[in-house]
């Protein structure tokens, strides 16, 4: 029998005064889910970034289908960057790609 | 389907600007019930709200937050009040407060200092609780109280809410989660505030249940009370008027 790892993709969209790069996303999705749960939860929710569009300001991560509920936390508790008010939303959640993109 | 609330938006110091703006984006968000904060003598902006909610298709509950100093405060304060306001919270400064705000039947919402330090002296404990569930107040939490604490703080904080959380649920005191918003950035969607409550060890289906069909008893119950035709709980003048 082999182990195959199992995702949640969620859609998100980021509020803020000015537009964020992807690398900005990415580093604060990281510095939020370190921040609150640590390098332990950091291993095991295993966040990233699919893809990130600058100009509608939204994106999809990935993580472990297990953590998604840690995931959440970590994206409504990023509050601001760079000293600048910011507010990640989870607009929709899926199992697959293919459903995420379907719908939005 | 599930209809959201949330129940504590605060009015913006920016005013009503900026308060049409997060009304529309709980409306985009989803929410169905919205409350939000006012000052006792705010009856203007009341009215405008009234009309910006209407125009949205969204319900607005008007809520009052009191801070008295003394248990005599409050009952001062809750004088004259209830018809006023759909919902009543008292922010719980002394032990005192806390104790009375718990009993009363005219508050709806009990809050505890955002403060860590101050939260652990001063919580939602096994007392406040037996009062509450013989009262029908419940308690809230705040997102916005989580996000404003840093690191340590933090941990305490939620350590602190786990243990009212616990108290509340084995006295089948009622609570709710609210997002205590004062600006745009701190609208969130109602899964994102629930999911704070997966962080002090309930579980998803509950967490939802705190800003949807909790905070909707309330503020149907207090809207059954508002009612001309109200006697008391469960009893009513049939073919009375409707307020």
């Amino acid at each position: 029998m082999t182990f195959r790892r199992r995702h949640r993709y969620a859609l998100f969209k980021v509020l803020s005064s000015s537009c964020l790069g992807e690398k900005d996303v990415r580093e604060a999705i990281q510095r939020s889910v370190l921040e609150l749960f640590g390098i332990y939860g950091l291993s095991v929710i295993e966040p990233k970034v699919v893809e990130y569009d600058e100009k509608q300001c939204r994106g999809i991560v990935r993580c472990n289908h297990l953590h998604l509920p840690l995931l959440r936390a970590s994206l409504a508790s990023i509050t601001t960057l760079d000293d600048k008010p910011v507010s990640f939303l989870v607009v929709k959640v899926s199992g697959t790609l293919k459903a995420l993109r379907r719908g939005s | 389907m599930r209809r959201f609330a949330d129940l504590h938006l605060r009015f913006p110091k920016n005013g009503l600007n900026e308060l049409e703006e997060m009304l529309r984006r709980s409306s985009d968000l989803g929410y169905f019930t919205v409350a939000v904060a006012f000052n006792q003598n705010m009856k203007e902006e009341i009215k405008q709200t009234r009309a910006i909610c209407s125009d949205l298709g969204i319900d607005l509950v008007t809520r009052t937050d009191l801070e008295p100093n003394t248990a005599g405060e409050l009952l001062k304060v809750l004088k004259g009040l209830r018809p006023r306001f759909e919902i009543i919270a008292v922010k719980c400064s002394t032990r005192s407060v806390a104790r009375q705000a718990a009993k009363d039947r005219r508050v709806d919402l009990l809050n505890f200092p955002t403060d860590s330090v101050q939260r652990e002296r001063l919580y939602f404990d096994s007392h406040e609780a037996v009062l509450a569930s013989g009262s029908l107040s419940a308690l809230e939490i705040n997102v916005s109280t989580i996000l404003g604490a840093k690191a340590s703080h933090r941990a305490r904080l939620l350590a602190t809410m786990r243990r009212e959380v616990m108290e509340a649920r084995r006295l089948r005191v009622p609570f709710i989660i609210s997002s205590g918003a004062e600006n745009l950035y701190c609208v969130k969607t109602a899964p994102d505030l629930a999911v704070f409550l997966t962080l002090i060890d309930m579980g998803w289906d509950s967490a939802l249940d705190t800003v949807s069909s909790e905070p909707l008893k309330i503020v149907e119950r207090n809207r059954q009370k508002l009612r001309t035709d109200y006697l008391s709980p469960g009893a009513r003048i049939v073919g009375g008027d409707q307020r």
